[in-house]
């Protein structure tokens, strides 16, 4: 590993810059705004999963006092967007109208009403009448695929769909070598389907956008998102205005996990304020965001193995996957695309692979971007397969995986042939660390002990698993992030980043990577971020980009910043500009001399050839190093009731370097903690008319401070040559882990394997009697 | 009609609808570190203190909290002194997006005024009310035990 | 927030004045506790609610009995040492796993037993226990529990004020069980066993089995297979067995009829072991 510089401030446990203001309550959420005059909107969802809009009587909703403004497709503009906060072009369709005369899910939108209240507003929904004609729900995939089903995109103006006949949004199919061979050559051959399901990011914020006009009459959208540049222009595009004419900021915002990298909203709450002139609030309720905001793709996947018996080297490796992308296909080719890019470079040995997807419209709830995007879906049944290939060769687990994973120096020919899109970019891996993981893992979980032990205790038996995987950190050649740093007289500085911090300390780790070249405390480090307005673009929170791609934008705006000082410092200090540093909030020059930041910046505001020291600088990414992760649980399962309980997990994770330890533990933690609530307890239900059955916290079950297990992440950093200050990405990752881990675990517990999530009690008891009888 | 309370030590009067619950009371008086999460009781994101008890305030009927004293998360700085407990929860890293945070701090506040020396799990307990998807309560947990260490006195 | 009809909201000072209001406006007025439920499921006929912390319905008495007033919290029943002194403190380990500790703090006895909810973990261990109930019905009554659900079933609606459960025997305990997806969740089914040893034969059970999605009743088939009969690993085995095949399960969307069945079984055979234990060690 290439050597890891000492760090002052990278690689402290520095508190979150906005932690003071969260901890105290200050109104820094996008709803804790009070504006007079303020409309309420309020959403009238389809109560059909497909149908026709004939008729629509919106007379006595529009006269009802209070109400300012009702929306509906015959008076809102027509052009087709797609929701999806991605760069553009956007790899998603263009399927999505602001109001469309078709409805397509239940919830879907069919109105909008402006009101004084929200208590009219609501009362004014209901006055709205409309008639519709009801078309055939498609409610599964194999429903969408059958011959004659209903085209579900029957529009002539969508674009980008794959097939809308045939309601395929996406076709992907890649192959490397020669997989038909591949088998052929291969002794051991494991096939495993793993089905995963609807699930939700149920952020405790759900969506809301408070719009509202500038003094100069410009629109503001104060909103909760992950895309605030995406936002603006698919705005622009949606309400055909110009994007100068927008102003995007987001405030503090309550989570988001991929669903707020979509635009959901803010078209909607931007119209009433543009015709109303009116400040706009729309914030969806906790059934709503079931209901109508984003979920997981759910995906079945097929995996199959080609092994080398006498010692586990894989020769063959084939993906298939089916994704439902419900209603509409925003991030349903990426996604789909992901199930592949993110896992299959992993087990680079392989020469010959193959994967192939469809993602396929269902009239149902719309999936987006969730954690893991496609990888979670997809690490299933390649690390099932990888724990069944291990048991046919009679090797360890752990083994077959040390035999197999890639390294650093290598690549994948997968990282070419595949990326989030279709073509992806060649790259070679700089940085793994996934041995020492595993050791780390392994030793800490108590593998050599309790494999294979199935202990007893009372009505529990326990049981170990384990699995590896990788991620990647951005979108290479496609994502861009910029940073601004002015500075002050006093020796502080502002940063300027479009980078969007959700929670998850994306504020603190860019200051603390300028407060490092720049030699400062991160208190002289004032961070503003997405306002686009006033900071320089980012793409936004989404694929692990922000510690990579935004921090290597602050990274090169500070080294500028940095060098301007040296220029004004050097003939001060004598010295050649190449022989300053910066430390403690002065520069030293070599022979001893300092000159303190404020002196320097009082010089250059004030007295002597007067510039703004400032600078900014772009980041494009060449590659995407991807963070590698290696996860241990230990389960017990309740024999009688099926109930499997995790008792301690360990995530040993190499992220690079770690800018601030205590944040990227926490981003683990949390995927974690996420990622078992999806292996075992969380689970939409959809009804036979495609109705979401459990729209609730009280009936969707995510968990809490009494379902979790002792939770023990390890960072194991490696130095990413290309990252900055040798970083990679630690945001999705960790969500990937539990469904593989947990699995393996129960296996190793009971001699059960099951492969359809969430693991619930009944299905893991119906598994175990169905072998106790085979 | 009209009820009056005490609110984070200032005594209110305040006109109320008969049937509306705390929580938008606190929220239009401008209480906004009180959150709403899902108007159920389902996530606790709505916290506040009821004569030193949490209770999600989306339950509750604001009629109910007349005579009573109610503390939300602003309430408890002193003097520009952060709470042990908001300070451990800045220290250990149990703050990511925020959301939760309020009513998590507001939950672990009551637990330690009547248990100063709480065992892991009655602090899970006391905070299995309070649903977080950013920070899995790993850190969480552990500022509920660092604010109760200095409490204590023991560091 | 979500929009309400009630338009008043009341606290009298006296049982009569509450009863009276009630009467007066039928389905329009409902009696409230904590208010939870009376919040989270009222519907637009609900215009007024009746609050009845003024009536002075929150204690814990009772010396081997225990009388707990309608309005204590669960809360307050955790906390008092009358309670946890009771059969062990079952109703505290009971209670402390129910909703979350917020609602606690607001959810009362009564309230929750006026709100009968089919996943109620309270009700079957009060079933179990032998609970009877205090209730202002135009006079003061005192009603087996599960007559007062009797009443409620024809659409009367008395006023509970009190529950009375009786002093426990010597040589008798009680157990519990619940299963549910997460530990901040309603049960998919739970279950409340009672035994009273007599000799080392039992004298009395009572079985309750709740959430199947039907609320919680006494199971005579289940007791009556238990009366009379050593409390050993044979007899468990036997009337949890009968548990499995006499309840009336249902499929809804938390669980299958037949999982539910199979919970019955292990919940009572959990149960009873754990009461068996607890007496080996009285005995």
């Amino acid at each position: 590993m290439t050597e890891r510089p000492n760090f002052s401030i990278v690689g402290q446990n520095e508190r979150k810059i906005d932690g003071r203001a969260l901890v105290t309550g200050k109104p820094v959420f996008v709803a804790d705004l009070q504006l007079p005059e303020t409309l309420h909107v309020k959403i009238l969802g389809s109560p059909h999963a497909h149908a026709r809009i004939v008729r629509m009587d919106t007379s006595q909703a529009q006269a009802m006092t209070g109400v300012a403004c009702v929306l509906t497709h015959e008076n809102t503009p027509a052009g087709r967007h797609t929701t999806a906060g991605q760069g553009f072009p956007e790899p998603s369709p263009y399927d999505t109208r602001m109001f469309d005369d078709k409805v397509r899910f239940v919830g879907d939108r069919v109105a909008a009403v402006a009101a004084d209240s929200e208590q009219v507003a609501s009362a004014a929904l209901k006055a709205i009448s409309v008639t519709y004609e009801e078309l055939e729900p498609v409610l599964s995939i194999d429903d969408a695929l059958r011959i004659g089903a209903p085209v579900i995109h029957d529009e002539d103006d969508a674009r980008g769909i794959y097939d809308a006949t045939r309601n395929v949004v996406a076709d992907v199919d890649i192959d490397v070598g020669d997989i038909v061979a591949g088998f052929e050559e291969s002794d051991i051959i494991v096939e495993t389907i793993c089905d995963t399901q609807y699930a939700q990011h149920t952020p405790i914020e759900t969506h809301v956008v408070y719009s509202y006009l500038e003094s100069d009459g410009r629109l503001v959208l104060r909103t909760s998102t992950q895309v605030p540049f995406h936002a603006r222009r698919i705005v622009a595009q949606t309400l055909g205005i110009p994007i100068c004419d927008i102003r995007v900021i987001k405030p503090r915002i309550g989570g988001g996990f991929g669903t707020k990298q979509e635009v959901l909203l803010e078209d909607v709450a931007g119209l009433v304020t543009l015709r109303t002139g009116r400040p706009a609030l729309i914030s969806l309720s906790r059934k709503e965001e079931f209901i109508s905001a984003r979920t997981r793709h759910p995906m079945r996947v097929r995996v199959k193995l080609g092994a080398d018996e006498r010692d586990g080297t894989l020769r063959a490796i084939e993906m298939e996957a089916i994704s439902n992308t419900g209603a509409y296909g925003a991030h349903g080719l990426t996604v789909l695309a992901n199930a592949g890019s993110k896992t299959l470079p992993l087990y680079n040995k392989a020469p010959h692979a193959h994967f192939y997807g469809q993602a396929i419209y269902t009239t149902l709830p719309v999936p987006g971007a969730y954690r893991g995007y496609g990888a979670t879906q997809g690490y299933f049944p390649l690390e099932t397969a990888m724990d069944e290939l291990a048991e046919r060769l009679q090797l360890d687990p752990i083994e077959l995986r040390r035999r197999n994973h890639i390294r650093a120096g290598e690549t994948s020919p997968i990282f070419e042939k595949l990326g989030e899109g279709r073509e992806g970019v060649e790259q070679s891996v700089k940085s793994c660390e996934l041995e020492r993981c595993l050791d780390i893992g392994a030793e800490r979980i108590g593998w050599a002990k309790k494999r294979g032990t199935r202990r007893r205790e009372g009505e529990w038996v326990h049981g170990v698993g384990m699995s590896i995987m990788m991620q990647g950190s951005g979108i290479p050649l496609i994502d861009m992030a910029a940073a601004t740093i002015k500075m002050n007289e006093d020796g502080s500085f502002n940063l300027l980043i479009g980078a969007t911090d959700l929670g998850t300390g994306s504020d603190t780790i860019l200051g603390q990577i300028a407060a490092e070249v720049l030699g400062v405390p991160l208190e002289k480090m004032i961070v503003l971020s997405s306002d686009t307005d006033v900071t320089p673009f980012d793409v936004g929170a989404y694929a692990s980009s922000t510690t990579y791609v935004s921090g290597m934008a602050v990274q090169r705006a500070a080294e500028k910043v940095r060098d301007q000082i040296f220029d004004i410092s050097a003939p001060i200090l004598e010295s050649d500009p190449k022989a300053l540093a910066l430390a403690d909030g002065a520069v030293l020059a070599s022979h001893g001399k300092t000159l303190s930041l404020a002196e320097v910046c009082q010089r250059a505001m004030y007295e002597s050839n007067q510039f703004q020291i400032a600078a900014t600088a772009s980041c494009v990414p060449q590659e995407s190093p991807p963070p590698f992760l290696a996860n241990f649980a230990e389960v017990a399962v309740d024999m009688e009731t099926g109930r499997v309980k995790v008792l301690h997990y360990v995530a040993a994770v190499d992220c690079g370097v770690a800018i601030n330890p205590l944040l990227a533990e926490g981003q683990m933690e949390g995927a974690i903690v996420n990622g078992i609530g999806y292996a075992l307890t969380e689970e939409m239900l959809i009804s036979s008319r495609g109705r979401v059955r459990n729209p609730s916290l009280f009936d969707y079950k995510i968990p809490g401070t009494l379902d979790i297990p002792k939770v023990e992440v390890v960072i194991v950093e490696s130095y990413e040559p290309t990252g900055p200050m040798g970083a990679k990405s630690v945001g999705e990752i960790g969500i990937n882990g539990p469904i593989p881990t947990i699995a393996n675990a129960i296996y190793d517990a009971t001699g059960v394997r099951l492969r359809q999530t969430p693991f619930t009690p009944e299905r893991v008891l119906d598994a175990v009697h169905r072998a106790s009888i085979a | 009609m009209t009820i009056t309370l005490t609110i984070n030590g200032i005594r209110k009067t305040l006109e109320i609808e008969p049937g509306e619950k705390l929580l938008g009371l606190l929220r239009r008086e401008g209480y906004m570190g009180v959150k709403i999460g899902c108007e159920a009781g389902d996530c606790g994101a709505c916290a506040v203190l009821l004569d030193g008890r949490s209770v999600n305030s989306c339950l509750l009927f604001a009629a109910k909290a007349d005579g009573c004293k109610v503390v939300t998360v602003e309430g408890l700085e002193q003097d520009g002194h952060l709470h042990p407990v908001q300070e451990a929860f800045l220290d250990q890293g149990g703050v990511q997006c925020g959301y939760c945070t309020p009513g998590m701090i507001i939950s672990a506040v009551d637990l330690l005024s009547r248990n100063p020396s709480p065992t892991e799990t009655e602090i899970r307990r006391a905070l299995s009310g309070n649903l977080c998807r950013c920070t899995g309560y790993v850190k969480q947990i552990q500022a509920v035990q660092r604010a109760a260490a200095v409490m204590r006195g023991d560091r | 927030m979500i929009p309400t009809a009630i338009r008043e909201y009341i606290k009298p000072t006296s049982i009569q004045e509450a009863w009276a209001v009630l009467m007066e406006r039928g389905l329009s007025a409902k009696p409230m506790g904590g208010g939870i439920d009376v919040g989270l499921y009222a519907t637009p006929d609900l215009r007024i609610v009746v609050d009845l912390g003024g009536l002075e319905l929150s204690y814990v008495r009772g010396e081997d009995e225990l009388d707990i007033g309608a309005t204590t919290t669960f809360a307050e029943m955790i906390e008092s040492s009358r309670v946890g002194g009771y059969l062990d403190g079952i109703l505290v380990e009971i209670l402390e796993k129910v909703a979350s500790p917020l609602q606690r703090n607001l959810a009362t006895v009564g309230g929750t037993l006026g709100s009968a909810h089919p996943w109620s973990d309270v009700i079957p261990a009060l079933l179990a226990l032998d609970a009877q109930v205090v209730v202002y019905h135009e006079r003061r009554q005192t009603l087996p529990l599960a007559e007062y659900f009797a009443i409620r079933a024809q659409g009367e609606r008395p006023l509970i004020t009190e529950i009375r459960l009786p002093r426990a025997p010597v040589m008798s305990a009680c157990g519990f069980e619940e299963y549910s997806k997460t530990a901040f969740d309603v049960a998919i089914l739970n279950c409340a066993c009672f035994v009273e040893l007599e000799a080392d034969r039992c004298k009395t059970a009572r079985i309750a089995i709740g959430g199947t999605p039907a609320m919680a009743a006494r199971r005579p088939t289940v007791e009556e297979s238990l009366t009379g009969a050593r409390l050993d690993g044979e007899a468990i085995d036997r009337v949890a067995e009968i548990a499995e095949r006499s309840i009336d399960a249902r499929d809804d969307r938390r669980a299958t009829a037949a999982y539910r069945r199979h919970l019955a079984r292990v919940g009572v055979s959990r149960c009873l072991r754990r009461i068996a234990r607890k007496l080996e060690t009285m005995g």
